[in-house]
């Protein structure tokens, strides 16, 4: 049991996590300007809750989310079939997407099921067609080549994961990585983690 | 797995010198425990003055008790009380441990602390309540006059719809109204909870609620709070949305046949004779009803549970079936979402599904609970079915690729 989140893929990571308010408290702190019309790569998306936030709230041009984890990948398709289904529509007193969000009652979602993501949006810049996943190791990853660098990049909890399962020369690694997939002048956002929580997680997978 | 050096490190052991200087420790308290001591009746006089005869046994932690208890709890408490009365409008009184004898093990979860006859009474003497008062020695909770019998507004104007943050209170009924109350103390007292495990529930209260009330409410972070008005509203654009997406995907279904029938024509147009373009053609006319699918084998379903399950659902075709003396039921899909009332059987046998029908029709069997697999047989509300006929039955197999029919 232990074993399946070494990574740190917990499966109900964002069920638990965060204070409710409709973005992530990371994001409300980060300038805009690194999103508006960028690429953006978010490492370790786990059920993409922040990317589908940055491509619906942020007016990304592309944002692309990576995970270790397959069934995570799999819950991303779904979180982001649901988010997007929920969008209510454009009014005079609903014009942005934060006001739009969270419109149709989870109810309606769940007994009349997700809408199509092609009939959300027309546009392929436009959220929610402007998603995608991938599954892989990010030290390994390539990314496909209508997108081999991206403007942004996130690494939110993660970076504490890389260093226990793949030591100092993994960190390296992800940094080397990184630095080929980020554009010139573009942002690294990265989240440090105490070492406490090094500790933690240490303790529920033993060497 | 790998662990950095800076954790490796122990942490050094304290010195000698800080051990001896160190303060002796506190021994324990001892617990202040009265007990009633019986009196001989031979003895002339007791071994010790006998107290007060008491329903529990005090300890001097109970003193520190009222300022344990957070508000959440003592909030869950009061709301759990009313609860009880609103399922007993005849009854003037209860003891509290009731609050504790139900069947649903999610009824407490996630509350803290736990509740036990102690921190309950704790609880309900520490808050008061104008609709009920507690008794410390019997430990009753007695109904006031103030406690009203019946609501007299509309059920449908008094419920208010809930999305929880996080998703999973949903799930725990008490723990939920808990962290509502404060914010719904207008509409108090509570009259019901339905919680279902999807991240929403349905709130009764006592008094008609509005969306404009809803709006000046500071509900708790991550929560959505809909008068159900609004909540039907909003259903009900989705449903368009979906319709309208659904008009869509047979447009464009249709559009994409048109192009590949008008590309075999292009094609066989040197083996036959062009078609005559003042007729159109029978594939032109209606592309996307294909005739090549089996007829007579749905069954819609009405009044099932919301909470059901397909395999509930198909269990309790069975059983409706044998009592029909037809053994080998041959279902072989039920379309059926969580949440909905109804749901299409796809049977291997049209007489099976045409039997399912009359038996419904003959036995009257309602499902009254998500795992009810018999269906009691009452005279309300009974599971229906009819047959799917016509253009529903077509565009539903529309929907089946041609290899799964």
């Amino acid at each position: 049991m232990v074993e399946k989140f070494r990574y740190g893929n917990y499966h109900s990571y964002y069920t638990i996590r965060g204070d409710g308010s409709l973005m992530d408290p990371r994001l409300q702190r980060l300038p805009k300007r690194i999103f508006e019309g960028a690429t953006v790569l978010d490492v370790g998306c786990n059920n993409a809750t922040v990317t589908t936030q940055v491509a619906a709230f942020f007016d990304a041009k592309r944002v692309v989310g990576v995970d270790i984890d397959p069934v995570l990948i799999q819950k991303a398709h779904k979180h982001l079939e649901f988010y997007a289904s929920r969008i209510g529509p454009r009014t005079d007193q609903c014009e942005t997407m934060l006001e739009r969000a969270n419109f149709y009652p989870i109810s309606a979602v769940k007994k009349f099921s997700r809408r199509p993501l092609a009939f959300i949006a027309e546009n392929k810049d436009e959220f929610p067609l402007n998603v995608e996943f991938f599954h892989g190791n990010i030290l390994q990853w390539t990314p496909p080549s209508r997108c081999r660098r991206f403007d942004t990049i996130l690494a939110f909890s993660v970076v504490k994961w890389i260093h226990l399962n793949f030591g100092d020369n993994g960190l390296l690694d992800f940094f080397e990585q990184v630095s080929q997939l980020l554009r010139p002048e573009g942002t690294f956002v990265l989240e440090l983690q105490e070492w406490k929580s090094y500790e933690k997680a240490a303790k529920k997978n033993p060497v | 797995m790998f662990v950095p050096r800076q954790i490796k490190r122990k942490r050094p052991l304290p010195s000698k010198e800080f051990a001896e200087n160190a303060p002796p420790a506190k021994e324990a308290p001892v617990p202040d425990v009265v007990y009633e001591i019986p009196i001989h009746p031979s003895r002339k006089e007791p071994l010790k003055e006998a107290p007060d005869v008491t329903h529990t046994i005090k300890t001097a932690t109970q003193k520190t008790e009222k300022n344990d208890l957070s508000q959440v709890f003592q909030d869950t408490v009061l709301s759990a009380v009313e609860l009880q009365f609103m399922k007993n409008p005849d009854q003037d009184n209860f003891h509290i441990s009731t609050l504790l004898l139900d069947d649903d093990e999610q009824k407490w979860a996630s509350v803290k602390p736990a509740p036990t006859q102690k921190t309950l009474s704790a609880a309900l003497k520490a808050s008061k309540s104008s609709f009920f008062s507690f008794d410390e020695n019997t430990f009753h909770v007695h109904r006031n006059e103030a406690f009203p019998s019946r609501p007299t507004a509309s059920m449908f104007d008094r419920i208010v719809y809930v999305e929880s943050f996080p998703a999973t209170m949903s799930a725990k009924p008490m723990h939920l109204l808990g962290v509502l109350r404060p914010v719904m103390r207008q509409w108090l007292p509570f009259t019901k909870l339905i919680s279902t495990p999807e991240g929403y529930a349905f709130v009764e209260c006592w008094k008609s609620v509005t969306q404009e009330q809803l709006n000046h409410v500071q509900a708790p972070s991550g929560f959505t709070l809909l008068s159900r008005a609004e909540w039907t509203l909003r259903e009900e654009m989705y449903i368009d949305c979906i319709v309208g997406d659904s008009k869509r995907a047979t447009q464009r279904l249709q559009q994409s046949q048109a192009r590949r029938n008008q590309g075999a024509l292009v094609r066989n147009s040197n083996l036959s004779p062009s078609p005559d373009p003042t007729k159109p053609s029978p594939h032109h006319e209606n592309p996307s009803l294909d005739s090549n699918y089996p007829k007579g084998l749905l069954t819609r379903l009405c009044n099932l549970h919301p909470l059901t399950t397909k395999s509930n659902i198909q269990a309790f075709l069975v059983h409706l079936m044998k009592q029909a003396k037809q053994d080998n039921v041959c279902i072989q899909y039920i379309d059926y979402r969580k949440d909905e009332v109804e749901a299409i059987v796809r049977w291997k046998y049209a007489d099976q599904a045409s039997l399912c029908i009359s038996e419904l029709k003959r036995q009257k069997r309602k499902m009254s609970a998500a795992d009810d697999v018999v269906g009691i047989r009452t005279a309300s509300e009974f599971v229906d079915a009819e047959l799917i006929a016509g253009s529903e039955e077509a565009s539903y197999w529309q929907l089946i690729p041609p290899k799964r029919r």
